[in-house]
């Protein structure tokens, strides 16, 4: 089903960015990455830094924007980007804070990135679906991802929410999840993927066992349909939270000074 | 302000066509620019023209159509993947195609591995040491280009990449003096590191200021000129992709491109004008000048 407005007075998109940005309270004087095709995210940046993380700093992708406050459009790395920003990161800069942690303390570089697989573990992949060596889709390349073991907490958004996204496993390990090997080899700061938002959820990561399951649903979604689209068990809590709608003020700072043009209120999202 | 230009100081003013001439069949070649912006599109046709073969193409940090391209005209027979794609827009199709079929070799790169490893490149060293953690991810484990060695002072087993040190960068941007001075009007990327790394750097722009303008603002140059061996004017240059600073991306013809015919393509937009202008009046002034805005 396309997400549409007809039901509601706000859209899956503008629901999502909403979310995220209410999760940047958590991250007021940290360090946020976002990278490409991910209006959803910068979207989230700039509306909580008027509403809800005036400190946080964020980067828009491989344009190198430090905290860029024009309205949002569609390419992250378009000029137009940089436009109100306070500094343009050349790669060379963004790899050095996106390894950062291993100087720094904690929790402090925070990085919002998708898959074109996210399996109940939280391990993602933009490599391939299918066997590496013959896939049935070649995908776009592991990216920035490789920071998945550097950055100290790693939140997930997609614009779709499919058994083909979320798997049982991923077909290749570009940043990995709750997994044995990061147990093992990755250093406890990096905490790895906390939350997971989707065009149905939000989700996290049981401590015990590091798979997924259900934190919230969004308005008019139920576990029988999230879990119909999830290619793996979610863990269901005893009760299940709805995702809290996007507030008159929420939507009117996003609708006048973030988005003016209405791009997410026009993504293409499935649930 | 009194400017001093020695008369003798060589200019490296080029054209398109000796541009182009300067990268042969099978060199290792590194394109600036990111996603479908400030790619040295005009350049990138001319070397397709030209019938350049079995390029060994280092795609920049997160490529679009200047990769897609270069792989569907059968140019490329390796390719250095960090990220190929038309991000909003979707898959880069003859990448993707030509991957699927195993006709073209790809080396699964990522950020650390493309930008440390021009890092590398550019100052001699034999290759990236990586910090722990990178074992639980699988570019190292699948992609052989990766290895392991030992850490001399831990006698621990790390991860390392190979330098990158392409026989050819090309970059685009929107000034240059005639002494290879640049000045991007937006992001620089790794650009910069491609000049570095690379034995020869070509930078096309959009337009060839006199040394008085880098002079009067050199704290603007992007790119000092040592690292840049030609120059060339290519105005709309990055067409159908942005140059920041000049002129937005041109959406609609990028997604003609995507859903093209590849071989119709060619023959339209690559093989059929005679030069780059004429490549640029198929879109026509109005067109072309509509998609300008400045930062």
């Amino acid at each position: 089903m396309q997400s549409t407005m007809s039901k509601s007075s706000y859209s899956t998109g503008e629901l999502m960015a909403v979310a995220i940005a209410r999760q940047m309270k958590h991250h007021d004087g940290d360090w946020a990455a976002v990278g490409a095709y991910s209006q959803l995210p910068a979207a989230a940046m700039k509306l909580a830094r008027i509403l809800y993380a005036p400190n946080l700093w964020w980067l828009a992708g491989g344009g190198g924007a430090i905290n860029s406050s024009s309205k949002l459009v569609t390419s992250t790395s378009d000029h137009r980007v940089l436009r109100g920003a306070e500094y343009v990161m050349n790669m060379e800069d963004i790899v050095d804070i996106e390894m950062w942690r291993y100087s720094r303390d904690n929790g402090k570089i925070v990085a919002v990135v998708g898959g074109i697989q996210i399996d109940q573990y939280g391990s993602s992949n933009m490599v391939c679906v299918g066997d590496y060596a013959a896939p049935k889709v070649r995908g776009v390349g592991t990216v920035g991802l490789c920071f998945g073991v550097s950055f100290g907490i790693v939140y997930f958004f997609t614009m779709h929410h499919t058994p083909r996204i979320f798997v049982e496993q991923v077909d290749f390990v570009s940043s990995p999840g709750h997994t044995p090997e990061r147990k093992k080899y990755v250093p406890p700061l990096c905490q790895g993927p906390q939350l997971v938002f989707s065009p149905l959820g939000i989700f996290d990561f049981a401590p015990a066992t590091g798979t997924m399951r259900i934190k919230s649903l969004h308005p008019g979604v139920s576990v029988d349909e999230v879990q119909s689209k999830t290619g793996f068990p979610l863990g269901v809590p005893e009760q299940v939270l709805e995702t809290e709608p996007p507030t008159a003020q929420e939507l009117a700072v996003l609708r006048t000074q973030v988005d003016p043009d209405g791009l997410l209120r026009e993504l293409r999202i499935t649930r | 302000m009194e400017v001093i230009d020695a008369p003798q100081r060589t200019r490296k003013v080029g054209t398109l066509q000796q541009a182009a001439a300067l990268i042969k069949d099978g060199d290792t070649l590194a394109f600036g620019g990111i996603h479908s912006h400030n790619g040295p599109m005009a350049l990138i046709r001319e070397i397709i023209r030209q019938g350049t073969k079995s390029l060994k193409l280092i795609a920049n940090v997160s490529a679009g159509m200047p990769a897609d391209l270069l792989v569907g005209a059968g140019c490329v027979d390796t390719l250095m993947v960090c990220y190929v794609g038309l991000e909003h827009l979707g898959m880069a199709p003859r990448y993707r195609e030509a991957a699927e079929q195993g006709r073209i070799k790809i080396i699964d790169g990522d950020e650390i591995y493309y930008v440390l490893g021009l890092k590398a490149g550019a100052l001699g060293l034999p290759f990236v040491p990586y910090p722990p953690g990178h074992e639980a991810r699988d570019n190292p484990k699948r992609e052989p280009t990766y290895q392991r060695t030992l850490d001399p002072y831990t006698g621990r087993e790390i991860i390392v990449s190979p330098a990158i040190a392409p026989d050819v960068g090309i970059i685009h941007a929107a000034r240059c003096d005639p002494y290879g001075n640049v000045v991007h009007l937006g992001s620089v990327v790794a650009d910069d590191l491609i000049a570095k790394a690379s034995r020869r750097t070509i930078v096309t722009a959009e337009e060839i200021v006199p040394l008085e303008s880098i002079q009067a603002d050199p704290k603007r140059t992007s790119i000092p000129g040592h690292y840049i061996d030609m120059v060339v004017k290519a105005p709309f240059g990055a067409h159908p992709l942005s140059c920041h600073g000049v002129y937005n991306h041109d959406e609609a013809a990028i997604r003609d491109y995507r859903d093209a015919d590849i071989d119709a393509y060619l023959r339209e937009y690559v093989f059929g004008p005679k030069d780059h202008f004429a490549y640029l009046e198929k879109f026509g002034i109005e067109r072309l000048l509509n998609l300008r805005e400045s930062l």
